[in-house]
């Protein structure tokens, strides 16, 4: 038996209700004068988010008939996105352990080989010349202390 | 206004190195398909926080002109507009290039930027100080509506529906109030981090919002192989640059017009340069003698849609720089550069800082007859660099979006609010939310709040008593209610112009398309 797939936008508002409840009770904590500009905000995303919740049941109503709509935001499509998202965060890790200039080499030559860049002489000859436009940008012209 | 004072402040050597590598920056970024205007100004943003007011400001407004120009030169020479201001110059300008007359197409489109550029400069000049003047009768319910009213037009453009576009506008207004109330000193939402307590940084999440955000878009494409653009475009590359006299004559009629078109929808807040380029082609094409030859290779197509995008980058400043409200989502974006200088829009940029404002316009005036200069000289090269595959941008992009965020406040905080924004805008793109609302959002949240805060004080109470003695406030709420209604308008024209070009939407590759 097929699965029943609902339209992305469906997940989508379930996930918005959980976090809107989650900052309601956040807001509700806070002082009233502090409160009443988040709870305006809360209450303003809550009804759009109903709409969208609506409009997501009718989409997954003409999923079912036609076919003609798709989630966008499916597995086979996110994934390697995501995955380069990983290497940013490695990235950015790397940043904080040891210096821009480090990580930045490692993550471009990482990335490039990842997308499949086969000339090993464009990818030293693009780091290098990006590491010392930086050098001479940010951390000569502009005193960022990067090292 | 002393001229010669301006004159002074703009022909500084910082300025001027500030604005040619600003202009020879943003024309190769534009020219790059995928890199949009946005993309340009946020990644430049921490770049102009070493330099004076003038040079930092003058270099982000030459960026945008930039930007936009710069799209048209892969548009005539492969088809493929470097941003979606660009979408109308491609009909036309590929079936020239086809022609044999590529390089005059380029020179054509130049021109045209230029004037349209220069002409829209004026209009900032000469139409932003009796505006300003305006600002001068508001207290804070106008403010607020204005602020409301900035969001709200921008936000219901955004996104594939204008439930979506308003969630990102509030969703920003949420994040835009993270941290210490400014008005008791309380933290909001900070959960313990004292790095929140100041507040969500504007310009790392912009970064984040625009460039880490396409880049995973682009992986997509590398992954369906479309790393590289065709190869062909050095043969199209033919041809005189400057038109004969008779041949710029001809085309004076359609330029006067599409600048005027420019102008006025960049005042229009919400609509940006692609809305103003459909217009005026389709106004060109309408009022032509010969409306058989659009589509078929055009000089007045691509003359209409030129002007009229780089008009728009002045016209979208105006509302900006008087009322503090966004013409587009570049400006948008250029706001935060602008109070990042620490210049507040209204009329003390046209009282206290006259000087540094004035010069920031004339400088603008220079960067777009300048960009027909750099224009001439680096398109060739555009073109080669627009072949650099994305695999090889990707990564750069990616660097420069760290360097970028930490250089602000040589804090690691930046870099991950960076990163976390960035996989954000990526969701929101792909369920067809809006992003540049939710960045002007973060930008006029503390300003709403502070607003509506003041308002329900002087209010005593009786809020509706206290809106209904303030027409001011009567025509800016109803603005509101119109900008709400905007959407219908502008969907049609974008349907026209879409069955008109034949453009097909592909539902597996939907991405939210509010970057100009």
């Amino acid at each position: 038996m097929k699965k029943k797939v609902l339209h992305q936008d469906v997940y989508i508002s379930i996930v918005l209700y959980i976090v809107l409840a989650f900052f309601l009770f956040a807001s509700i904590k806070l002082p009233k004068d502090s409160a009443y500009f988040p709870i305006m905000l809360i209450a303003g995303l809550a009804i759009l988010n109903t709409s969208v919740l609506v409009k997501g049941l009718n989409k997954t109503k003409e999923m079912g008939k036609e076919g003609t709509i798709v989630n966008a935001i499916n597995w086979d499509t996110i994934k390697v996105p995501l995955l380069v998202f990983v290497f940013v965060v490695g990235y950015i890790v790397l940043f904080r352990l040891t210096n821009y200039y480090i990580s930045t080499t490692v993550f471009m030559i990482a990335l490039m080989k990842f997308y499949k860049v086969k000339s090993w002489k464009a990818i030293i000859v693009v780091t290098l010349i990006y590491n010392v436009f930086v050098y001479l940008g940010f951390s000569i012209g502009l005193k960022v202390p990067l090292f | 206004m002393d001229i010669l004072a301006i004159l002074g402040e703009v022909f500084q050597p910082d300025v001027m190195i500030a604005l040619m590598l600003g202009l020879i920056v943003s024309i190769i970024m534009g020219a790059l398909p995928g890199l949009s205007a946005s993309m340009a100004v946020a990644l430049l943003i921490p770049v102009t926080f070493g330099m004076s007011p003038v040079a930092g400001l003058v270099m982000l407004t030459g960026v945008y002109t930039g930007a936009v120009y710069g799209g048209s030169i892969t548009a005539i020479l492969l088809h493929t507009p470097g941003t979606p201001a660009a979408a109308a110059t491609a009909i036309d300008g590929y079936e020239l290039a086809k022609q044999g007359k590529g390089f005059k197409a380029i020179g054509v489109a130049t021109i045209c930027s230029v004037i349209g550029g220069a002409i829209s400069a004026l209009a900032l000049m000469f139409l932003s100080p009796p505006l300003a003047n305006i600002a001068l009768k508001f207290g804070p319910l106008e403010y607020f509506f204005m602020a409301l009213f900035g969001l709200t037009i921008i936000a219901s453009l955004a996104g594939d529906s204008m439930a979506k576009g308003l969630m990102g506008g509030l969703f920003g207004l949420f994040l835009g109030i993270v941290g210490l109330d400014q008005m008791n000193g309380v933290p909001r939402f900070t959960f313990g981090m004292l790095a929140l307590e100041g507040g969500i940084s504007m310009v790392p999440a912009m970064i984040g919002m625009f460039s880490v955000s396409q880049v995973m878009i682009m992986t997509e494409e590398i992954r369906k192989g479309k790393a590289k653009l065709q190869e062909n475009a050095d043969n199209l590359l033919t041809g005189r640059f400057l038109p004969a006299w008779p041949e710029f004559k001809a085309l004076i009629p359609t330029i006067v017009k599409s600048s005027i078109i420019g102008v006025f929808i960049g005042i229009l807040p919400g609509a940006g340069a692609d809305i103003g380029s459909w217009v005026a082609y389709n106004e060109a094409k309408r009022s032509s003698k010969h409306p058989e030859k659009f589509g078929k290779g055009a000089f007045e197509g691509i003359a209409a849609s030129e002007t009229a995008n780089n008009a728009v980058t002045g016209g979208a400043l105006i509302p900006l720089l008087t009322l503090g409200i966004p013409g587009s989502s570049v400006a948008a974006i250029l706001l935060g550069g602008l109070m990042i200088q620490g210049m507040v829009p209204g009329y003390e940029l046209f009282s206290v800082y006259a000087k540094t404002t004035y010069s920031i316009m004339f400088g603008y005036l220079l960067a777009n007859i300048l960009m027909g200069f750099v224009g001439y000289v680096i398109s060739r090269q555009a073109v080669k660099l627009a072949k650099v595959p994305t695999t090889i941008l990707a990564p750069i992009i990616v660097a420069l979006s760290v360097v970028g965020s930490y250089s602000i406040q040589n804090s690691m905080f930046d870099v991950y609010i960076m990163g976390i924004f960035g996989l954000l805008a990526y969701f929101m793109r792909k369920a067809g939310f809006g992003t540049a609302p939710t960045i002007l959002g973060v930008i006029l949240a503390s300003m709403l709040e502070a607003n509506f805060r003041r308002t329900l004080i002087l209010a005593k109470g009786n809020m509706l008593a206290y809106f209904f003695i303030r027409p001011i406030s009567i025509v800016l709420a109803l603005l509101v209610i119109g900008s709400l209604l905007l959407p219908i308008i502008v969907n049609k024209v974008k349907r026209k112009m879409n069955s008109d070009l034949k453009i097909e939407e592909d539902p597996e590759n939907y991405v939210s398309g509010d970057i100009d």
